[in-house]
């Protein structure tokens, strides 16, 4: 659990100067994108990471900048499983296993060394701070947070297989099955004590800034006798309680689907089951749960809305449950389709990539996200029939000329 | 239908008992590195020294058992990828590899997953255990720890199967949990065919799974019993049975 610092200086690194060289005889089909130039970011309105999986991690990873047009530029990585994007108005921020990177009117980069799967890339009043989940040392389950800023970046290592993440007042908190020597120990006092295979204990942790001591670290522990896991997304967190949406995960599929609110101030947790407005069940798969989306943000109601993987968009009350929908999509996130979603501000934009007929081209939408009112952006062609194992798409990010 | 006969053919040539020349091992040794993406002639070399020690068979035997179980298990990978549609007359994808799905949960704790083979890296495909119903352990790339990961964010090939292993779920939560617990943090073990070591300090996708039921449960899903434990050795054991193919 140490801290360490990359080497400073911004530039581009005599690696990325050779693999740009190289480009043309080593991309081809869709990847024959003209490598990024020195007007990179342009008039771009998407980006996408495409990168190999862990268990496929040899070749490299690509980040596709796409024009108006359909046209697309790309930016050779190392790779990262699960690559994450962040743009904002200082440019589209990005990582792979040796660099982290800022795009703009140009392309900066500058070393930091880490693991190969990302959690996520968040904006920090510090800096871009990205969350990786590297594995067991033996101790317990070890997570990289690597804060970049001005061309440098700093890693530290935290604890817990966080499968949630939310910021909350400037720093980042996890979700995450009790782990760590001193974590645990302080867990068990609450009862969040894992007696068996069956026991799935939760810790929430302060993962930035890296607290000094287990008991200023731990915000709550909670025992929990069922397996949980958690729709994709950042959770929001007005006023320093979270909410999110959360699977309690039973053999057979009698799951219980749930929001819930942490108060981070006190560690209180609030759990509602939820409910369509006349009382009913939701009628969901575990996996439909699992893919499905939520917004950073709480809508004016204090709903939480979020993308369903069967294409609707919800909204959730969080103290009722009652969860209502706002429209229908028809993008759902199945065998055939593999919707991407991204809440920003009142839009939601859905990239549909098609699955059954990869001969089909990409289209971004973007779509108010309480009403559905809106349309396609663009259209990308040549890419979709390149995704593979070793070529996955990951991490989206849209214009913020696109957000206003 | 093609397990039985790939198991048939590979018994068949192994019975056989054909001497080798010392010129066909040099040869058949090469092969063997060929079908070992990452491991190194002496890496393979060691392995069959410790083979011929421990079966009391010839050199030339021993590399040439490891290659037909290697060429069984390629074979097999490659026949269960299901292509994704591509532009007729595309050019040759970068890293081509059909179509992928999300891998999604399990039925069961314990519950195996076994991916057709994409590249030429992964050209005896993949293999992973649920260590609960969302989650998989996996022994991921060369060089990198074993990891837990959601399952919702783990993308696989077209033709991947889930599959139950034929013991108490009380072995299956156990396996589960010791794949979770004891056999994270090892590096990656590059040699596939001679990997049956349940306690090894590197381990490979096939290995780890074949190692928490042979170590928890008392069981060998390696469906040939030969010197290698392959990927597609788990899923034609007769102790796995399909219940989900990703198609």
């Amino acid at each position: 659990m140490t801290g360490r610092n990359g080497a400073g200086g911004a530039g581009i690194p005599r690696r990325l100067g050779v693999l740009f060289a190289t480009v043309p005889l080593l991309v081809v089909s869709a990847c024959s994108a003209p490598a990024v130039s020195a007007s990179a970011l342009g008039d771009a309105v998407l980006a996408m990471y495409l990168s190999p999986q862990t268990y496929a991690f040899e070749g490299p990873g690509e980040v596709l900048i796409v024009r108006p047009d359909g046209s697309t530029a790309s930016v050779r990585t190392s790779g990262m499983d699960n690559g994450q994007l962040l743009w904002t108005d200082s440019g589209l921020s990005f990582a792979d296993t040796e660099h982290d990177y800022l795009l703009n009117d140009q392309l900066r980069s500058w070393a930091s060394a880490k693991t190969n799967f990302q959690d996520i890339l968040v904006e920090t009043p510090e800096g871009v701070l990205g969350s990786y989940n590297d594995g067991n040392d033996g101790s317990g389950y070890v997570e990289q947070v690597v804060l970049s800023t001005d061309g440098r970046s700093t890693l530290s290592e935290v604890a817990g297989f966080n499968r949630l993440f939310s910021l909350c007042e400037g720093g980042l908190v996890g979700l995450a099955e009790v782990t760590g020597a001193e974590l645990t120990d302080l867990a068990a006092r609450s009862g969040a004590v894992k007696r068996s295979s069956n026991d799935f204990p939760q810790m929430l942790t302060w993962l930035h800034p890296k607290r000094a001591t287990a008991s200023q670290t731990l915000i709550a522990a909670v025992p929990s006798p069922v397996e949980l896991d958690y729709p994709r997304g950042l959770a929001p967190c007005p006023d320093g309680v979270i909410t999110h949406l959360a699977d309690l995960v039973r053999p057979g599929g009698a799951n219980t689907f749930e929001v819930w609110r942490w108060d981070t101030r006190t560690g209180r947790r609030a759990r509602t089951e939820l409910k369509r407005p006349d009382g009913s069940a939701l009628g969901l798969t575990s996996d439909q749960f699992s893919t499905s989306t939520i917004a950073s943000q709480l809508d004016e109601e204090g709903r939480l809305v979020w993308f369903c993987a069967d294409g609707r968009v919800l909204a959730t009350d969080p103290e009722t449950g009652v969860t209502e929908e706002l429209w229908d999509s028809g993008l759902p996130v199945d065998q055939d389709n593999d919707t991407h979603v991204l809440f920003e501000g009142k839009w939601v934009f859905l990239l549909d990539v098609p699955n059954d007929d990869q001969r089909r081209p990409m289209t971004l939408y973007r779509r108010n996200a309480f009403t559905g009112e809106g349309g396609p952006v663009v259209v990308i062609s040549g890419v979709n029939e390149t995704r593979s194992v070793q070529r996955v798409l990951r991490g989206i990010a849209v214009a913020p000329s696109l957000i206003g | 239908m093609l397990k039985s006969v790939l198991v048939a053919g590979l018994a068949a040539g192994l019975a056989v008992g054909i001497a080798p020349s010392a010129a066909a091992a040099t040869n058949d040794l090469a092969a063997l590195v060929r079908y070992s993406p990452g491991a190194t002639t002496t890496s393979l070399d060691r392995a069959v020294q410790t083979a011929m020690k421990s079966t009391g068979k010839s050199r030339a035997t021993v590399i040439a058992q490891a290659l037909a179980e290697a060429r069984a298990s390629a074979a097999e990978a490659r026949a269960n990828t299901v292509n994704a549609k591509a532009p007729t007359g595309s050019v040759t994808i970068l890293s081509s590899g059909g179509g992928t799905r999300t891998l999604g949960s399990a039925t069961a704790k314990g519950d195996v997953f076994i991916s057709p083979a994409s590249t030429l890296f992964i050209q005896h495909g993949h293999t992973g255990i649920y260590y609960a119903l969302t989650a998989i352990v996996e022994a991921p790339g060369s060089g990198q720890k074993s990891r837990s990961i959601s399952a919702s964010s783990v993308t696989v090939g077209t033709g991947t199967v889930k599959q139950h292993v034929a013991v108490s779920q009380t072995k299956r939560d156990a396996a589960g949990a010791y794949a979770y617990s004891n056999l994270r943090g090892k590096e990656y073990n590059t040699n596939f065919a001679f990997n049956r070591d349940a306690y090894g300090t590197k381990m490979n996708c096939s290995q780890l799974v074949w190692a928490t039921y042979t170590i928890k449960a008392g069981i060998d899903l390696d469906s040939n019993g030969g010197f290698g434990v392959y990927p597609y050795n788990i899923k034609d054991s007769s102790l796995t049975s399909t219940y989900s193919t990703l198609s």
